[in-house]
């Protein structure tokens, strides 16, 4: 089954070569109006990943196996449960996030809509201008003047 | 961090600073990491504008990405501040808001007391809303007349305002200086206590010289304001609404206006009846059609439109025999509504083959056959008017797809490949045939699909109602 399956050359920015089942790329809208492309046709050519790391690339493999095709539309629990599945070192911010801009970049809408609402619930939880600093370690760098919108 | 001396305090946001947060750089500054689609998409992610205000305080990045959702988003193009208010209870916030949103914000939909958010707006320090082009004020509460003063702060509010709609009673001081203004519209089908002070008016029409559109009609009493003064300043005019007794002095000059394309004559309450007049003889319907016969004259090459409410025109069945219209049939919207003679007048109408809109509203004895030649002679048809015509059946909704199928067939033949005229809206409320289109669901029959599609409200640009024009008439000029 394995042997007959179509497999599509992905190569991440770390330059590690990943063949990945066309199945799955299919749920991937940047790599299917590659694939849709003559030029991207062949399976041999290879598709560079230019901002989406070797790491990164398992993640959404497994999410979008997890997943499976037609990249459905799912509740926020549903998707909340699958991204505890796929990564479970949710607490590391700095993976989400890129996590979040993989999915941005490969156009994974159900990745894209877990990861986001993963920390918009993080910001909800915050129950104050300074605790939401706290959370993205950020300093409040608004002065009085940038309390209104910009003139032309 | 550099101390400060005692002598020069420090700022208020470095005095205390928070407790240096334990992380490694690189943590502190990942969701700075994310590009703006990606903190846009977070962003879209919370629940309520309340928590999408603190987020864009936390800093300037967070809120120049808030600013650009809340402005391409357009669900804050008009100011609302009745719903912002219930959205950001909190003061502070909501100031923030609207001091943030100030630039962008276009139009203003006004119900509650002009006086009172005037006053909101200068605590909140909104001085100016440079972008607001379309101001509408209807208050809730009707007595909420704009003062004079209020009008003139509104002057400084609005500077680049286009559109003014208010449908309170004003004096009209302060309107001249909307030096920007192309709208004004005044009319509301209600009574008001006053109407426009002539010299300010006057003032308006001298003054603003972008103005293109005018309804100054007045519902239920007699206007007292005349043009005499002030329509040769009115060149740019395209539209024009006024009562007849404000038209009939300087009827000529009007018809004169270089870029008029619409007139529309509101049909005084009262007018002069001769005291000797036998009071069981006297008929409420406005017995005044001369200057609409002129116009018909006068204009009879130009006029691609005309709308009359037959209920208060005094027209016979036959007035329209001799009109100078015929000989150049370039009639694209006729409006006859509120008719209770018999139909056979109104075939004559078929030979204007360029009609795009016809509205019968309101007859008593329409047909279902006089309407089919309609359909059969005027294949540009758009917009079919029939609410209220009670007599009509469902006959008439199988014959007019038949025809248009078979009109669409011969095209096919004749090598046009794809079905090159819109469908044809038929307005159908309280028709004869509501009833059937309900019953049988034809608003979503694809039989209909492409050819007639059943509309509940009125065509657009028509008032409301029994007539497509309020108790008056209607020419439209090309």
């Amino acid at each position: 089954m394995a042997d007959t399956q179509k497999l599509v050359s992905l190569r991440t920015c770390d330059n590690v070569l990943h063949k990945v089942p066309e199945h799955l790329t299919l749920q991937m809208r940047t790599i299917r109006n590659l694939l849709s492309c003559k030029i991207f046709s062949d399976t041999d050519t290879v598709i560079p990943l230019p901002n989406v790391s070797s790491q990164m690339l398992e993640f959404v493999i497994k999410w979008c196996e997890a997943i499976g095709p037609g990249d459905k539309a799912l509740g926020s629990m549903q998707l909340s449960t699958l991204l505890t599945a796929t990564l479970p070192d949710l607490e590391e911010s700095e993976l989400v996030y890129d996590l979040m801009k993989a999915a941005n970049y490969l156009e994974i809408e159900s990745l894209l809509e877990a990861t986001t609402q993963h920390v918009a619930d993080e910001i909800n939880n915050c129950n104050s201008l300074e605790s939401v600093c706290e959370l993205f370690g950020l300093e409040n760098d608004i002065g009085p003047d940038d309390e209104e919108g910009e003139w032309w | 961090m550099a101390a400060h001396s005692a002598d020069n305090p420090p700022n208020e946001r470095t005095k205390t600073p928070p407790p240096l947060p334990l992380l490694p750089i690189k943590e502190t500054a990942s969701i700075m990491m994310l590009n703006n689609d990606c903190l846009m998409s977070v962003f879209a992610s919370l629940p309520d504008l309340r928590t999408e205000v603190a987020v864009s305080r936390v800093c300037k990045r967070f809120q120049a990405v808030c600013l650009a959702k809340w402005r391409y988003s357009h669900m804050y193009d008009e100011f609302d501040l009745e719903r912002w208010r219930e959205l950001l209870p909190c003061y502070e916030d909501l100031c923030y808001f609207i001091r943030l949103m100030q630039p962008y914000i276009r139009k203003m939909n006004v119900s509650s007391c002009l006086c009172t958010l005037l006053k909101d707006l200068d605590e909140m320090q909104i001085y100016v809303l440079p972008m607001v082009t379309s101001f509408y004020y209807d208050p809730d509460d009707i007595d909420c007349y704009p003062s004079d003063r209020s009008i003139q702060k509104m002057t400084y509010l609005l500077p680049n305002l286009r559109r003014l709609r208010l449908t309170t009673p004003i004096q009209g001081r302060y309107l001249s200086s909307f030096k920007q203004l192309q709208e004004l519209h005044l009319y509301e089908d209600q009574h008001k206590d006053y109407e426009l002070q002539q010299d300010y008016f006057d003032d308006v029409c001298t003054k603003l010289v972008n103005l293109k559109v005018l309804d100054i009609r007045l519902f239920d009493v007699i206007s007292k304001l005349r043009l005499n003064n002030c329509v040769h300043a009115l060149q740019n005019l395209t539209i024009l609404k006024l009562n007849l007794a404000s038209l009939k002095s300087v009827l000529h000059e009007v018809l004169d206006l270089p870029a008029l394309k619409q007139l529309v004559v509101l049909l005084d309450t009262e007018w002069y009846i001769p005291a000797l007049l036998n009071v069981d003889a006297f008929d409420h319907k406005i017995r005044e059609v001369s200057e609409f016969y002129k116009i018909m004259e006068r204009k009879a090459r130009q006029i691609v439109g005309f709308a009359v409410d037959g209920y208060y025109m005094p027209l016979e069945p036959g007035w329209d025999a001799d009109l100078p219209i015929w000989s150049h049939q370039k009639l694209q919207r006729l409006a006859i509504c509120s008719w209770t003679h018999a139909e056979d007048y109104l075939e004559r109408y078929t030979c204007m083959s360029n009609l795009r809109l016809l509205c019968l509203r309101n007859w008593t004895y329409l047909s279902d056959n006089v309407l089919l030649k309609f359909i059969e002679s005027c294949p540009h048809l758009e917009h079919l008017d029939v609410s209220y015509c009670r007599q009509l059946t469902p006959n008439f909704v199988h014959c007019a797809l038949n025809i248009m199928k078979r009109r669409q067939h011969s095209r096919f033949l004749d090598g046009y490949m794809q079905r090159l005229e819109p469908p044809l809206l038929i307005y159908y409320v309280l028709s004869g045939f509501e009833d059937y289109v309900e019953s049988k669901k034809l608003k979503n029959s694809p039989d209909y699909k492409g050819y007639i599609v059943f509309m509940d409200d009125f065509p657009a640009r028509s008032e409301r109602g029994l007539s497509f024009v309020d108790r008056g008439y209607q020419f439209d000029f090309d």
